[in-house]
């Protein structure tokens, strides 16, 4: 019986959970579509998002790019040579790169940097009753500090994603050229006729759900804190698992639809 | 500073952030305050800070500014004349109200203002 009980418990939670993160979400979509959520300082905070979360990121983000995108690219050159697959080189270094690498690292990088810091904020926010001073002047905070940040958060990680597969496709021709002595026009046309319409929508659609998610779930994460100073790195070690298995289900999830 | 009473206009009223900024900005010059427009709390002292807080409240549209037990922000009522004298070099038509307790009734007496007592 106890057992039965505890299950019950569960699965209300479980359910009572769901609904208030399905809640969320309208509310946040809502706001999305209404320009009077637009007004200046929404702006303002916005333009300082996208410079916090993409602006700042980049002197890091290009090195880390470079390194690691041709490395990566080596080994999948090397790869496809060793198995007599040359002539599949562009379309496995595009569908590696544009469709895969780029956002999913993209989003793994924006999530450990930015992620973690607003779930912090809002959470240092919420325990100070800085929220509720917001809420006493009438200042919705879900237009003033959640929008930019979720609308940062999508525009930061397309634009990085986009940033992160050129400087890899870049950096992969270095490799190309030393290893296998292929000319620069050579390898632009192995990349041109590999790209199809289907990579960049493929790309643009995931950095779109990476960068929603990546800013929603700390936020939510954030605004769950219980009022002690104690609950806040609780509350960043939550929101910070729950983000890691949303990017990882929203990458599950495009290769079942890519490849099934 | 600056930036958090320049938000109440902004949102309320789509000034624009620049205008907003040198209302703020402006607010603060009357009682002598601009040094710290672009400073933020943990380098403002409570005084300044409750000075802050009122000039954000005469920022909204409301009739009315009311500072309730401001003891609770300044940390004691010593000085409290000198901050009501601050606050009445801001030009404003709203009618301000300080709530406190009888017992800090004392500390009011030598201050321009009228005193009334409820239960």
């Amino acid at each position: 019986m106890y057992l039965v009980e505890k299950l019950g418990e569960k699965t209300i939670e479980l359910f009572h959970s769901i609904f208030e993160i399905v809640q969320f979400l309208l509310l946040i979509f809502l706001h999305l579509v209404n320009p009077k959520s637009y007004n200046p300082a929404m702006r303002m905070v916005l333009t300082k998002q996208i410079y916090f979360t993409a602006i700042g990121i980049i002197p890091i983000f290009i090195l880390m790019a470079i390194i690691f995108g041709s490395v990566v690219i080596g080994v999948v050159i090397y790869l496809s040579t060793a198995y007599s697959l040359e002539s599949e080189i562009g379309s496995i270094i595009i569908t590696f790169v544009v469709d895969e690498f780029a956002p999913f690292f993209t989003a793994l990088l924006i999530s450990l940097r930015s992620g973690a810091a607003i779930n912090t904020e809002i959470a240092v926010m919420s325990v100070n009753k800085e929220l509720n001073t917001l809420k006493e002047y009438k200042i919705d905070i879900i237009d003033y500090l959640f929008l930019p940040r979720i609308i940062s958060g999508i525009i930061s990680v397309t634009s990085l994603s986009f940033l992160f597969a050129l400087i890899m496709l870049g950096s992969g021709y270095l490799f190309t050229f030393f290893y296998m002595d292929m000319d620069f026009n050579t390898y632009k046309y192995l990349l041109l006729n590999a790209i199809e319409l289907r990579d960049i929508l493929t790309l643009i659609f995931k950095s779109f759900a990476f960068g929603f998610v990546i800013m929603l779930i700390p936020i939510y994460s954030g605004l769950k804190t219980q009022n002690h100073y104690t609950a806040i790195p609780v509350s960043v070690l939550n929101g910070m698992v729950r983000l890691f298995v949303a990017v990882f289900f929203i990458e599950v999830l495009s290769l079942i639809i890519q490849f099934f | 500073m600056c930036e958090n009473i320049a938000l109440i206009k902004a949102v309320h009223e789509n000034m624009s952030i620049s205008e907003a900024n040198t209302l703020a900005v402006e607010m603060l010059s009357m009682i002598g305050l601009q040094k710290i427009a672009y400073k933020r709390v943990e380098n403002c002292s409570k005084d300044e800070l409750l000075l802050v807080m009122f000039i954000r409240a005469l920022m909204t549209k409301e009739k009315s500014v009311i500072l309730k037990l401001p003891s609770e922000i300044i940390g004691g009522l010593f000085h409290i004349e000198n901050i009501l004298k601050d606050m009445r070099k801001v030009n404003t038509s709203k009618e301000i109200f300080v709530c406190d307790l009888v017992s800090s009734k004392a500390y009011y007496k030598e201050c321009e203002c009228h005193i009334e007592e409820s239960n």
